[in-house]
């Protein structure tokens, strides 16, 4: 990249990057089901990010910014698909516009991890020894349930077993994060 | 409402049989959507924190490097790995407009402008437009887009696949020389080459309608998998179905050919390595073939292949200033 940056250098910009690229992908990924569009989201946030780096104040600011522009992202590309599937494949329809009007819901916070982090690890450490398991092996090391059942020496049917608990006691430990229906914050305001 | 059902579909496990019966139930009560939409939201931040093993950071962060950068600026993306070694090849961005636009508007689409692209022989382009359309260019062809505040419209000499972005207030169309392709929420292959005797529209996805040229009547209205071929000497348009598999090979660098003439495959092999064919005999025009070949692969090879396989002959006569001819017959 070339010139100096007016308010963050080149290390800032590339920390930021190494904090927020990830989970803008993450949250393309889980919304989109598509992880080369996750990609494009994730890059266009930062590329957007780019074009303002001189107007940049503080960190919530770029959390908010990265996070509006990788959400609309999302909803066009899901409304765009729902629109496509309307009329000759109700599943594809069904699965966009609810997937649409999960993702509207969610607020900015998304990017404010570490304070939700505590709580869920809190969540998770309620759950029983196998249950845990599965689910940090499902959450961290990114493994399908055929893998999780294989190297824990399961069935399947077991480890959907405790995905299902594991997501039903969390709902319940953590029903005040739940997300309710927020106007879209704007960031510039 | 069944948690292991929704589990399921959280963690990507679902079966599509198990997504529609799933979604299909969310459909019928509003207290399952509300459901869904907080389980997924509550998913999507707890798995956030995870390790993408997908992800290369460091590569991740070249890309972005690339794209702020003035050069990538032109929206021009050259598919490299099909182009190795053929440096005269580069995709030429024509309009030095839309470098402006991308440097000093991002986000803002003027109401009204244009901009040109090409790709030389021999090389393959893609490009994406400001309203997210995305557009493929097949070796030595042309297109011009002009948007304004009601439409937007592609002029193509050439070959271009489109997948375009839905807009019903700006409808898109596609013109060649004889026809209007208009897009009703697509993804489609045009294929109108000057030098060809017909023009050929394939539906990838979605649906989108064919308009005649002068007076923009509507002829027909294609299906996905369906092929329109225009025949510009008879003026007659004839549909039948195809799989777009083989149409669209050429966007990942490959030549596709099921049991097609050989003048036809020549053809193709023409606008790709800048050569020319010549027929000792017309009957050999007609023999058909079927192959997949590499976009990479040389002109050579490909000739030596044909040799062993259909104990056809060759004969290249180098030129400097005009296109090495190649002569093909039966006999030594």
């Amino acid at each position: 990249m070339a010139g100096e940056l007016k308010n963050i250098s080149n290390e800032e910009f590339r920390s930021i990057f190494d904090q927020y690229y990830p989970m803008l992908f993450h949250l393309g990924k889980e919304y989109l089901q598509d992880e080369d569009e996750a990609k494009e989201v994730a890059q266009n946030a930062f590329v957007k990010l780019w074009e303002i780096r001189e107007s940049l104040s503080n960190e919530s600011n770029i959390r908010n910014f990265l996070y509006t522009i990788a959400k609309n992202n999302c909803l066009n590309c899901l409304k765009r698909r729902e629109v496509l599937a309307v009329h000759h494949d109700r599943m594809k329809y069904l699965e966009m516009h609810f997937n649409y009007e999960a993702l509207n819901r969610m607020d900015h916070q998304y990017l404010e991890f570490s304070e939700l982090k505590e709580k869920i690890e809190e969540a998770i450490s309620g759950l029983s020894e196998n249950c845990r398991r599965v689910f940090y092996m499902s959450r961290f090391e990114d493994k399908s349930n055929k893998e999780i059942a294989a190297s824990l020496n399961v069935t399947v049917k077991t480890v959907e077993a405790h995905m299902t608990k594991a997501l039903k006691h969390l709902r319940k430990e953590l029903k005040d994060y739940l997300p309710v229906l927020l106007v879209i914050t704007n960031f510039l305001n | 409402m069944s948690d292991e059902l929704l589990s399921k579909i959280l963690s990507g496990t679902a079966s599509e049989e198990e997504k529609r019966a799933y979604y299909e139930e969310v459909a019928t009560d509003e207290s399952f959507q509300e459901e869904f939409y907080q389980t997924k939201s509550l998913w999507v931040r707890a798995t956030a924190g995870r390790k993408e093993t997908k992800l290369n950071l460091d590569e991740e962060y070249r890309n972005l490097k690339e794209k702020v950068s003035g050069m990538k600026k032109t929206g021009i993306r050259s598919l490299t790995r099909i182009w190795i070694g053929r440096a005269a090849m580069i995709a030429v961005l024509l309009s030095v407009g839309w470098l402006a636009h991308q440097l000093w508007s991002p986000g803002k689409q003027p109401v009204d402008f244009t901009q040109q692209f090409a790709s030389s022989i021999g090389s393959i382009s893609q490009m994406t437009l400001p309203d997210g359309t995305q557009i493929w260019l097949n070796s030595g062809s042309k297109v011009v887009y002009h948007e304004t505040s009601k439409e937007r419209n592609v002029q193509l000499v050439g070959e271009a696949c489109f997948d375009v972005a839905h807009d019903e207030e700006h409808p898109f169309s596609v013109q060649t020389e004889n026809m209007v392709v208009r897009d009703l929420g697509t993804r489609f292959n045009v294929r109108a080459y000057p030098s060809d005797e017909v023009t050929e529209t394939t539906l990838i996805e979605g649906s989108a309608e064919i308009l005649s040229g002068n007076n923009l009547k509507r002829i027909c209205e294609l299906k996905p998998g369906e092929l329109a071929v225009y025949d510009k000497a008879k003026k007659r348009m004839s549909i039948q179905e195809i799989d777009p598999s083989t149409i669209v090979a050429w966007m990942d660098g490959k030549f596709v050919f099921r049991n097609e003439k050989l003048a036809d495959i020549c053809d193709e092999l023409e606008k790709w390595y800048g050569v020319r064919f010549r027929f000792a005999d017309d009957v050999i025009k007609d023999y058909r073939y079927t192959a997949n070949i590499k976009r990479t692969t040389s002109i050579s090879y490909v000739l030596k292949m044909l040799n062993i396989t259909t104990h056809l002959h060759y004969s290249i006569q180098e030129n400097k200033m005009e296109p090495d001819i190649i002569t093909i017959s039966t006999e030594k």
